[in-house]
């Protein structure tokens, strides 16, 4: 088995250790690209160090290569390190899964992990904010080792549950950050919209960079479903019956358009917005992390 | 207005509320779903249900009306209209040709069943496709419809004169019978004929103006193919005073010479055939091999209307059968009713032997007289040859010797010896015919009765005693058996009581018959008067009462005003006993004509040479030959056994005299008939063609209702298929393989990333 099978989440969904998860997830990802994600951000030389294959070859110090007949790469350190805030949606709509296999939480769950590992050994600091109506829990950014252990252990005891105001959460994230941070939002945003876009401007006002990973449940983008259905909100209870066969249509066109809002008001905004659902591999959220760090770098 | 050809079939309609049914209750029972995007749903909530609620409405209304349009158009709705109308619906139409002899009158060198046929060919191409055709001719069998123009073509062609042919009116009511059964709306008959007054008989003109009264609507055009000006000389049917007659006696045949149209002379002629050959008749009715003699003619000059009377007599014929046809001379439009065929037998006298106590004239004088004219004996024709014998030279008379007579009379006689009665029994047995009339003799003397076991062999049945009728109160005869041969002459005057004129005093009372005796007469009283008793081949016929008794006036047979009553029942009697039969040799086309033939314990096959030349073998059925089918006029031979000394009779056919009368009907006797509905009398194409088309209106809409349903169909399926196209797109099953929503977005995702 490749290493890329690891970004796909029915494969990942099989491993039940999260510190592996993201392990796997990361490796996965990096086979797949052609420059190491762990250099070229800063531009300040620190030291030599032995070339190995995935080093991008234009880093090879030719002088150094004259003298001692030998590969060596320049190494540079970072000039600023960026603080990494994982904000994990904990509302009981985020453990809905039809297919029963991975739920949108437990997708989450994966790319906090893997975007976790990821920093961590960037030497990035990295902290985590679990909310539902309101943050639950904050774990502020470290860069050291051990503070991979503490997030992974953390997230892997979380469970969805309750309803959720993501749009207040964020507020009061944005009022509790001092320093410029990048804040990752995993949340399915079943929301106000309005009010989650102010929200996230008030984020974007604070200086903070942020992506949100939307992250929907295969079924909620697809609708396969077909014949008269009783369809039953899991936060508020409240219940509908259509024909869905009649109703796909529509749905999709509302979904549609719901997203088309949030990532047009995200554009406007210098949000990051990416749509995910959890069929969806998982480089596509770290290549998003990857493309805005770099901005950043 | 609109119609329907099968109305019950629009009960169909009520299936229309079969989707509304399965719309408001068979409604599917929901899933119940955990859903966290609901609010998604929420927002096109009213919108999209009365979107839906418009489709199903729309759909519904679709499946409704394919239901409904569908029974419409199996109870095959109509519209009567003019302006649906104007393009031609199939009818339903009979075309009757009269196909009588008569239609065969020549003008313009063209018989009128030809330009029936003609006319009817062009009306075949009128009438629109798709109609119900028969074409009925005067045959007297159901009809039926054709299937399709080309057979009723086929029909058109092969239609030949019928000799046994019934009235057009029955044609007429056969056809409207038909044209009862079809479902077409409009019906119309055409009926090509000559309009002869015979065709529309007096007596079934009722029956047909019920039918048409009850098949209201039906179009009746009167071809009227008759030739402008007809004229024709015709022989009316033959009458033959007697079929058979005896040796030395003459034939004589009367007829009659009828002119219709032109005046003028003509020569008819008798024929009789030459030689045992069965004389060749053609389709035509004239005798094609003239292998004949001519034994008389006449020379007749008439006017037009005009008739008149011939009888031709014919002598010195020998014994035999006899067949020959009277012919005019000459040819004419119509040649059918030109000839007249005609058989006859001669016969040679049967021998009587007749048997009387002495002294015999006192006994036989009468009956001798009646059965053998002293004027026909003279001549030599007298149909019978008594020999008076008397009782005691019976005894002596060898069984061979009493097989050259065909009858044995005793008249009055004594009871005899147990001999003589069994040589008169064994006579019997080998099919000799014994007659005894009972009388004053037959109380017996010496011990001998009738009542002894030999004599009871011949009687029918034990002689009780002598009954008396007051002398002022005499008892008559009367007959039991009317289908007895010895009764069939009597049959036409059934309803005539001269037997009163045969009054009788005394008679021998049998009280009841033995076992296999018939009673052909009795008294007026009840008692039995004449028994007719089979003895193996033979008969013996016992009557109670004796003939010409002048001494004891047991009854006044012979001196009273009924004399030729009692001539014609000795006649008849002994005929029965001499084994003659009283066959009818001349008939009309269509009758049965049965033929005596010989006793014989065996079947015997007879051969049957018809006038066409075929010859048919016929079995003999109780010592008969039936000939049922008579179509062909002309002459018939029945033989067996060869020329020398074989079986030959024969008998002949003729047209009803009527059926070749061309008189035309009046046509106020026509609208009488046709009282209840409007008929047109057309005699060229272009008459027909006017009322034809004024006529016919009316569409069916079968096709027009198919078309609709067809395109309901179409659209109710396209717009199903639109509206529940995400069905297809997407099952709600969950096990759709998760790959498949993987590829879709992984491919771009991919291609975004890298």
């Amino acid at each position: 088995m490749s290493v890329e099978q690891y970004l796909k989440p029915e494969v990942i969904r099989q491993i039940s250790r999260l510190d592996l998860r993201a392990q796997f997830i990361v490796k996965g990802f990096m086979q797949g690209l052609h420059a190491s994600p762990f250099h070229g951000f800063s531009v300040e030389f620190s030291e030599h160090r032995k070339y190995t294959p995935g080093d991008d070859p234009a880093d090879i110090d030719w002088l150094v290569y004259a003298k001692t007949d030998k590969y060596y790469v320049k190494k540079f350190e970072a000039e600023t390190n960026i603080t990494g805030l994982l904000v994990m949606d904990l509302s009981r709509s985020m453990g809905y899964t039809y297919r029963q296999e991975m739920t949108k939480f437990d997708y989450g769950i994966c790319l906090a992990a893997a975007l976790c590992y990821l920093m961590i050994h960037q030497q990035d600091p990295v902290g985590l904010i679990t909310f539902d109506e309101k943050i639950r829990h904050f774990i502020p950014p470290k860069s050291k080792r051990r503070q991979l252990g503490t997030i992974l252990s953390h997230l892997a005891g979380l469970k969805p549950a309750g309803k959720t105001n993501v749009a207040a959460a964020l507020v009061q994230v944005a009022a509790m950050l001092r320093h410029r941070s990048l804040v990752m939002v995993f949340s399915d945003l079943l929301g106000e919209p309005d009010e989650i876009i102010q929200s996230l401007h008030r984020l974007r006002h604070g200086g903070h960079d942020v992506i949100l990973f939307h992250i929907l449940d295969e079924a909620e983008v697809h609708f396969p479903f077909d014949g008269m259905i009783e369809f039953e909100e899991p936060e508020t209870e409240d219940r509908l019956l259509v024909d869905a066969s009649d109703f796909r249509q529509d749905y999709l066109e509302e979904v549609e358009s719901f997203r088309d809002h949030l990532r047009r008001e995200c554009y406007q905004s210098g949000v990051d917005y990416v749509e995910l659902d959890t069929s969806m591999p998982f480089d596509r959220a770290l290549m998003e992390y990857l493309i805005s760090r770099k901005a950043r770098g | 207005m609109i119609s329907a050809t099968t109305p019950f079939l629009l009960l169909g309609t009520i299936f229309v509320a079969v989707p509304i049914i399965l719309h408001l209750i068979m409604r599917r029972q929901p899933k119940r779903l955990e859903f966290p995007a609901l609010r998604f749903l929420r927002k096109r909530e009213v919108s999209n249900r009365r979107k839906l609620k418009l489709r199903h409405l729309l759909l519904l209304l679709l499946r409704c009306g394919v239901i409904a349009l569908l029974a419409f158009a199996l109870a095959r709705l109509r519209v009567q209209s003019t302006v649906l109308g104007s393009a031609e619906g199939p009818v339903a139409a009979a075309i009757v040709i009269d196909t009588t002899p008569r239609m065969l009158y020549r003008q313009n060198n063209e018989t009128r069943l030809e330009a029936a046929q003609e006319m009817a060919t062009w009306l075949l191409t009128q009438l629109p496709a798709e109609s119900d055709l028969a074409v009925i001719d005067s045959r007297p069998v159901p009809a039926t419809f054709a299937l399709d123009a080309g057979s009723a073509q086929n029909r058109i062609d092969q239609l030949r004169p019928t000799n046994v042919a019934r009235p057009l009116v029955g044609s007429l009511r056969e056809a409207l019978r038909l044209l009862g059964e079809s479902d077409k709306q409009r019906k119309e008959v055409y009926v090509l004929t000559d309009l002869a007054q015979w065709s529309w008989p007096q007596g079934s003109r009722d029956q047909l103006e019920q039918q048409l009264s009850d098949l209201a609507g039906v179009s009746i055009y009167l071809i009227d193919v008759s030739a402008d000006t007809p004229s024709n000389f015709a022989l009316a049917e033959l009458t033959i005073p007697k079929q058979v007659i005896y040796q030395g006696d003459s034939l004589v045949i009367e007829t009659e010479l009828h002119c219709e149209g032109t005046a003028g002379e003509r020569k008819v002629e008798l024929h009789l055939s030459a030689g045992a050959a069965a004389l060749r008749v053609g389709l035509d009715g004239r005798p094609q091999n003239v292998n004949t003699r001519l034994r008389g003619s006449e020379t007749v000059t008439l006017t037009a209307g005009e008739s008149q009377p011939l009888r031709f007599t014919v002598s010195n014929l020998e014994v035999g059968l006899h067949q020959g046809f009277v012919k005019i001379a000459r040819d004419d439009a119509l040649g059918v009713d030109n000839f007249r065929y005609f058989s006859v037998e001669v016969k040679q006298a049967p021998k009587v032997l007749v048997v009387a106590p002495s002294p015999t004239e006192e006994y036989t004088e009468f009956f001798v007289e009646a059965l053998a004219p002293t004027s026909l004996q003279e001549r030599g024709a007298a149909p019978f040859r008594p020999q008076v014998i008397l009782l005691d030279e019976l005894a002596k008379q060898t069984l061979d010797e009493l097989g050259a007579y065909e009858a044995i009379c005793l008249l009055d006689p004594p009871p005899l010896d147990e001999e003589t009665w069994k040589q008169l029994a064994d006579y019997a047995a080998a099919g000799g015919g014994v007659a005894i009339y009972l009388g004053h003799n037959a109380a017996g003397k010496d011990g001998k009765t009738f009542n002894s076991p030999a004599a009871q062999q011949l009687l029918g049945g034990r002689l009780a005693r002598v009954w008396k009728r007051p002398d002022d109160e005499p008892t008559y005869l009367m007959i039991d058996d009317y289908s007895h041969p010895v009764m069939t002459k009597f049959e036409p005057h059934r309803s005539r009581t001269f037997w009163s004129a045969l009054p009788v005093r005394k008679y021998w009372h049998i009280k009841q018959p033995a076992a296999g005796v018939e009673v052909v007469m009795s008294f007026a009283d009840g008692h039995i008067a004449m028994l007719d008793r089979p003895l193996g081949a033979g008969r013996v016929l016992t009557m109670t009462t004796p003939v010409a008794d002048l001494k004891q006036k047991w009854n006044d047979f012979a001196n009273s005003n009924g004399a030729w009553l009692f001539v014609e029942l000795m006649e008849s009697m002994v005929v029965y006993l001499a084994g003659g039969g009283s066959d009818s040799l001349n008939h009309t086309a269509g009758a049965t004509a049965v033929l005596h033939v010989p006793a014989s314990d065996e079947q015997q096959i007879y051969s049957l040479t018809t006038p066409q030349g075929d010859q048919i073998n016929q079995i003999a059925s109780k010592n008969a030959v039936t000939v049922s089918s008579t179509y062909a006029i002309g002459n018939y031979r029945l033989r067996r056994g060869g020329d020398e000394g074989g079986f030959d009779r024969g008998f002949s056919v003729n047209l009803a005299g009527e059926m070749t009368d061309l008189t035309r009907i009046d046509p106020e006797q026509l609208d009488e008939i046709f009282d209840s509905q409007p008929y047109q009398i057309a005699r060229s194409r272009e008459e027909i063609v006017r009322e034809r088309t004024a006529g016919r209106v009316g569409r069916e809409l079968f096709t027009t209702f198919i078309v609709i349903v067809a395109v309901l169909l179409a659209l109710e399926h396209l717009l199903a298929s639109f509206f529940y196209r995400g069905r297809e797109a997407a099952p709600a099953d969950s096990e759709t393989p998760a790959s498949e929503f993987k590829h879709k977005q992984e491919e771009p995702a991919l291609a975004q990333g890298v």
